[in-house]
């Protein structure tokens, strides 16, 4: 009995939302793969962006990245945002992190002018995170699950 | 034996304290806030524009002109090589849409460049508040100006409309501020030819005593009036919606679907380059 209890323990212990990164999975990280399953789990369903805009909106391109996923929401009226890339260049990689920070910016900015302060609530309170070459940000109402996704893969 | 129950019991008191903060966690989660839709939009406008001066092509309502072409993949690409789409979120919806990795944009299309922002009017795009472009808000001159592209579709207006013709928010003013706005634009980018889509309608159950297609309407009129005078090309856009926008076609009300960029848009921009407007 207290076998099963103290693996039940450990499993659930397992299974949290932890601050620990493992190194040596960042190398590893598969964004598409972690991508598949956080879309399962967001809010609305959002659309993967091509090179073309992620170069004009963002200025990223894309050839300096290891992997990468840039998904939004359709609807014009939602924050929804997932961002995922890896780029091994610090300073290129430092550059795209001050972009994808004007670009939160000016989400939070266009969607309070819209009356969408919820929306914009969610844009503001998101948090660029940054571990080695993967940088991450989710601005969603389902950002706590869908961060514990991709900190689970780390 | 009491050993053992020790243990036992310190591994339930583990447990519990995990699972209640489980609990805890997803309460907080809980509160998210769902109902994102309906809170909403007052929002409205969008752009329109006019025939033009040059080249001056004035593409009115799609029947007269413009008949239906299938245009060639090859000459809409050349047609929309170097070409920018710039406006509000009416414009950034379509934007996703073309851009959609997974989407069944054209190619000619998704050459393009957009630079759109949500909530975006004429009078900010005069002050200088600009979309995101490389990176960085900035001003659409400064954008469009480090582009140098060849055609420059504009639609703005939609969320300067409600309330338009109310006391001391006359359709003169706002069309007086498009002109200037369209006169930095041209004085941006000189070589480029501007086309301004007309403000296409909400539907019919969106409409207000403050917001509606009537209001839209008489604005579209003062822009083509303007079109000559300003030296772009005024599109009609509007037009093909009829007088309110289809509620299949609709999101909201004011933002399209998918289904109105399929069976709209796209072949309303094929016809222009059919016509080589």
């Amino acid at each position: 009995m207290k076998k099963i209890i103290a693996i039940i323990a450990l499993v659930m212990l397992a299974a949290g939302c932890g601050d620990n990164v493992d190194e040596s999975k960042i190398e590893s990280f598969d964004v598409d793969a972690v991508y598949d399953t956080v879309s399962s789990i967001t809010d609305g369903e959002l659309v993967t962006l091509d090179d073309t805009y992620i170069s004009n909106y963002y200025g990223i391109d894309t050839a300096d990245l290891d992997g990468y996923v840039f998904a939004q929401s359709e609807d014009p009226n939602s924050a929804e945002t997932v961002i995922m890339f890896k780029c091994n260049d610090d300073a290129k990689r430092q550059k795209y992190i001050t972009s994808v920070e004007n670009a939160i910016k000016q989400k939070a900015i266009e969607l309070t002018n819209y009356d969408q302060p919820e929306q914009a609530k969610l844009a503001q309170e998101s948090e660029i995170q940054e571990k080695g070459p993967l940088v991450y940000v989710v601005i969603s109402f389902a950002s706590d699950d869908i961060n514990c996704t991709i900190e689970s893969n780390l | 034996m009491n050993k053992r129950a020790n243990r036992v019991y310190w591994l339930l008191l583990i447990m519990i304290l995990i699972m209640g903060v489980c609990i805890l966690a997803d309460d907080k989660r809980g509160q998210s806030p769902e109902d994102t839709e309906d809170t909403t939009q007052q929002i409205t406008t969008q752009s329109f524009t006019e025939p033009s001066t040059e080249s001056s092509t004035e593409l009115t309502s799609s029947d007269e002109t413009v008949e239906t072409t299938t245009a060639d993949e090859a000459m809409l690409e050349n047609y929309y090589k170097n070409t920018v789409f710039t406006g509000d979120s009416i414009m950034s919806g379509f934007a996703t849409f073309v851009q959609n990795t997974s989407g069944d944009a054209p190619k000619w299309l998704k050459q393009c460049t957009f630079i759109t922002a949500v909530s975006w009017g004429i009078d900010d795009a005069l002050k200088g508040s600009g979309p995101m472009y490389n990176g960085k808000a900035q001003d659409i001159t400064l954008s469009l100006g480090s582009i140098k592209p060849e055609k420059v579709f504009i639609n703005l207006g939609i969320n300067e409309m409600n309330g338009l013709g109310s006391p001391g928010y006359s359709i003169e003013k706002l069309n007086g501020k498009y002109g200037e706005l369209i006169a930095r634009i041209k004085s941006a980018v000189p070589e480029s030819k501007i086309y301004v889509m007309s403000v296409p309608p909400c539907t019919a159950a969106k409409q207000t005593n403050m917001f509606n297609n009537e209001t839209i309407r008489k604005f579209n009129r003062s822009v083509e009036e303007k079109a000559e005078e300003w030296g772009i090309t005024y599109l009609d856009f509007s037009a093909e919606f009829g007088q309110a926008l289809a509620p299949e076609y609709a999101r909201d009300g004011i933002h399209h679907q998918p289904k109105a960029f399929r069976e709209v848009w796209i072949p309303y921009l094929e016809k222009i380059a059919a016509n080589n407007v």
